[in-house]
């Protein structure tokens, strides 16, 4: 918006100022028929014009990026542009104006406004293409250096409303302190580094061209100014045109010179950000999740193009060779034999040059390497070696870059490694969540009530799966059969060898054995598969809702908790018993036995695993006890199932004074 | 869990101090193949200073029931307080005639040597 105001105003500003010329031509020729217009008006519309188009080109410079090839390939198309025109009006004159016609003067006076218009635009074009380019990563100082060189530029704007009596006495400023400034102004050419090797040249050739074509228009106005046939007024002879002129001289010499002496250090540049584009390269080659392999292929592909090498490879720290570039695998050992030969330290030094480490005189030979080791987490996981045929192929600087980029590398493989480790790990997660859901539907949770008795069971492996088990069977309409174990240990194992126990109780079950029969096969079956070190304890109860009795075998497990309604007391069951598997014959059937109760309606009993009995105090290390649960059920009898598990796991982290229970933990409770 | 152990008057002693869990379990057990591998055949297992067995702990001397069946070895456990002792009797391996517990030392060895003319 503001563009297209400034353009508007810079055309009007611009026709008035040639009207004015055109009033002062008539003027001239006819003294007294033409009005005489006040002089100020020169200034307004003259400085009109040129805020106008700065402002256009202040505006159109602050849309543009900081590409500086773009900016002066803009001014160097301007200044041809502006050249040409000029060019041709000068011819058109020099041909064509030769007649002494009444029109000939206007006409002139018509291109003399042309001329200043584009000399105008093309210096204030350039007068802000060069701002863009000083104050580019310009410190504070030059900033308000440049503000200074402005608000100086503003001053002589103000001098134009005044006639040329008072212009010249008190609006020339002192040009040498403004030469000075341009010249401190003119060093900063920070955009220069920036540019490649080509643009350089290129911006070269356009500045010169620049330059070219502000010798033509200085000397151009002059030819114009020495025309002395026309009126003329201030315009080119404004001091803020020659300031303008003479800044973008000196600008545009400064950056030809810079740019001529960057031209050599622009290669090393180009380099630089080579590296750091391959270092970035490199990074990103993780985050593709690439395979280590390939991180081992780029860092040395990368490597190999950063020296400028001739064969290289890369192998593992127990000498097996990764990559080969440029070289069979037995070269390789020859090669390696010689570089320790030479004294490589792959423990200690990060890097070794030789020089001539091979004396053969054959072509093709390997005359200079570069050994680098690979060090991440402290631990030497390989080597590097870059090989060249000229002897002495390796700078210090390429070892230094190669130091850094090894480091790189390094940091790149162990983050990819720790990136495959958290991988591993979140599928182990992923599998044990797997066999937590497979265990819980091995365990039939919550309440169950089948009008004989009531159920309520609950399990909680330490961590995602454990050896706790319980499970419940309806034999026939009246008989029911229910099961608690306790593998011992936690964990994975334990899991396989719960769910070892309840293929082994859907089994036993059908078959309508006494429990301590029960118990007897079922030691048999886990004699074979349980590892020697591990045993189960197990109760077995089978419950005779016709005739209100319970057998019940213990397999060295928690003795039951028994609840008696009719004489309102709790007791254990300490039936003599011994834990599965770990009498692996025969004999076991001697240390087992089952015992019978009759129960009432109301009594309740209590299966429970050691995990809550072994749950210890934080501070005393005190266990939680069966004294304790004795205590506890005397207490609790009478709330619903629910309710005694919710008091009692309760009860048992108020006791341990921690949050968690480091041990699987059931609990199985039957109402009659 | 530490454990030490050493010969007595033709006794190999191994005394088990402090908690023995999951993990100390497995270090038990080395011991315990040691002196199998050794040829310690009168194994006496001082539980004065055992103040927890975990069931993978129990495991470890189970486990041996075998060769002590086998004739290869001779176990007695001694010294244990009152928790562990229940542990162990809980489990049923009090009945364990192969593996006797008991109260001190000197019936520890008087055991072991009864299951020798047994045999």
């Amino acid at each position: 918006m503001i563009k297209r105001y400034a353009t508007a105003s810079a055309i009007v500003s611009w026709l008035l100022l040639v009207f004015l010329g055109m009033v002062k031509q008539y003027h001239s020729t006819q003294p007294l028929l033409a009005p005489s217009l006040p002089d100020f008006l020169n200034g307004l519309f003259l400085n009109a014009f040129l805020l106008s188009v700065y402002l256009f080109a202040f505006r159109k410079l602050a849309e543009m990026e900081d590409d500086f090839s773009v900016l002066l390939w803009r001014v160097f198309v301007l200044a041809m542009v502006s050249t040409i025109v000029s060019g041709l009006l000068s011819l058109y004159l020099y041909f064509a104006g030769k007649d002494d016609q009444p029109w000939e003067l206007y006409l002139r006076t018509l291109f003399y406004h042309i001329e200043f218009g584009l000399l105008a635009v093309f210096l204030i074009y350039i007068f802000t293409t060069f701002k863009k380019l000083i104050l580019f990563e310009a410190n504070t100082w030059v900033h308000h250096l440049w503000l200074v060189f402005e608000v100086a530029l503003f001053l002589i704007l103000v001098g134009h409303f005044f006639s040329d009596a008072y212009y010249e006495k008190y609006f020339r400023l002192p040009l040498g302190v403004l030469a000075i400034v341009i010249l401190i102004l003119s060093v900063n050419v920070r955009w220069i580094p920036y540019l490649q090797f080509n643009q350089k040249l290129q911006s070269v050739f356009q500045l010169a061209v620049v330059l070219f074509c502000l010798v033509y228009f200085t000397a151009n106005t002059y030819s114009f100014l020495a025309q002395g046939e026309f009126a003329k007024y201030r315009l080119f002879d404004s001091y803020y045109i020659y300031i303008l002129l003479v800044f973008s001289f000196i600008y545009a010499v400064v950056s030809i010179l810079f740019l001529l002496f960057n031209l050599p250090t622009s290669s090393e540049f180009e380099r630089k950000f080579r590296e750091v584009d391959l270092f970035q390269r490199l990074s990103d080659s993780i985050l593709e999740s690439r395979s280590e392999h390939e991180v081992y292929s780029i860092l040395l592909e990368s490597s190999f193009v950063l020296v400028k090498g001739d064969a290289a490879w890369l192998e593992a720290n127990d000498g097996e060779i990764l990559i080969c570039k440029n070289i069979e695998e037995n070269q390789v050992n020859e090669l390696r034999e010689a570089l320790y030969k030479e004294g490589y330290d792959n423990q200690e030094t990060k890097k070794v040059t030789f020089k001539k480490f091979l004396k053969s005189r054959k072509k093709g030979e390997f005359r200079s390497v570069l050994a680098a080791p690979m060090i991440t987490d402290r631990k030497l996981i390989g080597h590097l070696i870059l090989l060249k045929n000229q002897q002495s192929g390796f700078s210090h600087k390429a070892m230094s870059t190669i130091n850094t980029f090894m480091a790189q590398a390094s940091i790149t493989i162990h983050n990819f490694k720790l990136l495959n480790q958290l991988v591993d790990n979140q599928r182990l997660q992923n599998e044990l969540q797997i066999a937590k859901g497979v265990q819980n539907r091995l365990l039939p949770e919550g309440t169950l009530s089948n009008g004989h008795f009531e159920i309520f069971a609950k399990s909680q492996p330490a961590t995602e799966v454990g050896g706790d088990y319980y499970d419940f069977f309806k034999i026939s309409e009246k008989k029911y059969a229910v099961i608690i174990a306790d593998v011992a240990g936690k964990g994975i194992s334990a899991a396989f060898n719960m769910a070892q126990m309840k293929g082994i109780f859907q089994t036993l079950v059908r078959m309508n054995l006494n429990p301590d029969q029960f118990l007897v096969y079922a030691n048999a079956a886990l004699s074979n598969c349980l590892e020697r070190t591990a045993f189960i304890t197990a109760s077995y109860y089978y419950i005779d809702a016709e005739y209100h009795k319970v057998y019940f075998s213990r397999a060295g497990h928690c003795p039951t908790l028994y609840y008696s309604k009719a004489t309102d007391t709790v007791k254990f069951f300490e039936n003599k018993g011994l834990g599965l598997g770990i009498i692996r014959n025969d004999s076991y059937a001697n240390y087992v036995e089952y015992d019978i109760f009759e129960y009432r309606e109301g009594d309740i009993m209590l299966l429970y695993t050691d995990g809550l009995i072994e749950s210890k105090n934080k501070v005393t290390g005190e266990q939680f006890g069966f004294d304790r649960l004795k205590v506890f059920l005397e207490a609790h009898h009478h709330l619903p199932l629910e309710e005694i598990y919710q008091t009692l796991l309760a009860q048992a982290y108020q006791f341990s004074g921690e949050t968690y229970i480091d041990d699987d933990y059931t609990l199985l409770l039957i109402k009659f | 869990m530490e454990v030490k152990t050493f010969d007595e008057n033709g006794y190999h002693i191994i005394a088990v101090y402090g908690d023995v869990d999951a993990s100390s379990s497995l270090q038990l057990d080395n011991v315990l193949q040691e002196a199998v591998d050794n040829q310690k055949q009168k194994i006496l297992v001082d539980c004065t200073h055992l103040e927890y067995i975990s069931s993978p702990g129990i495991g470890v001397f189970t486990s041996r029931l075998e060769d002590c069946e086998k004739g290869l070895i001779r176990i007695a456990l001694y010294g244990m307080n009152e928790n562990t002792l229940k542990v162990f009797k809980i489990l049923g391996l009090d009945q364990l005639e192969l593996m006797p517990i008991v109260d001190t030392k000197e019936e520890a060895k008087s055991r072991i040597n009864d299951l020798q003319e047994d045999r």
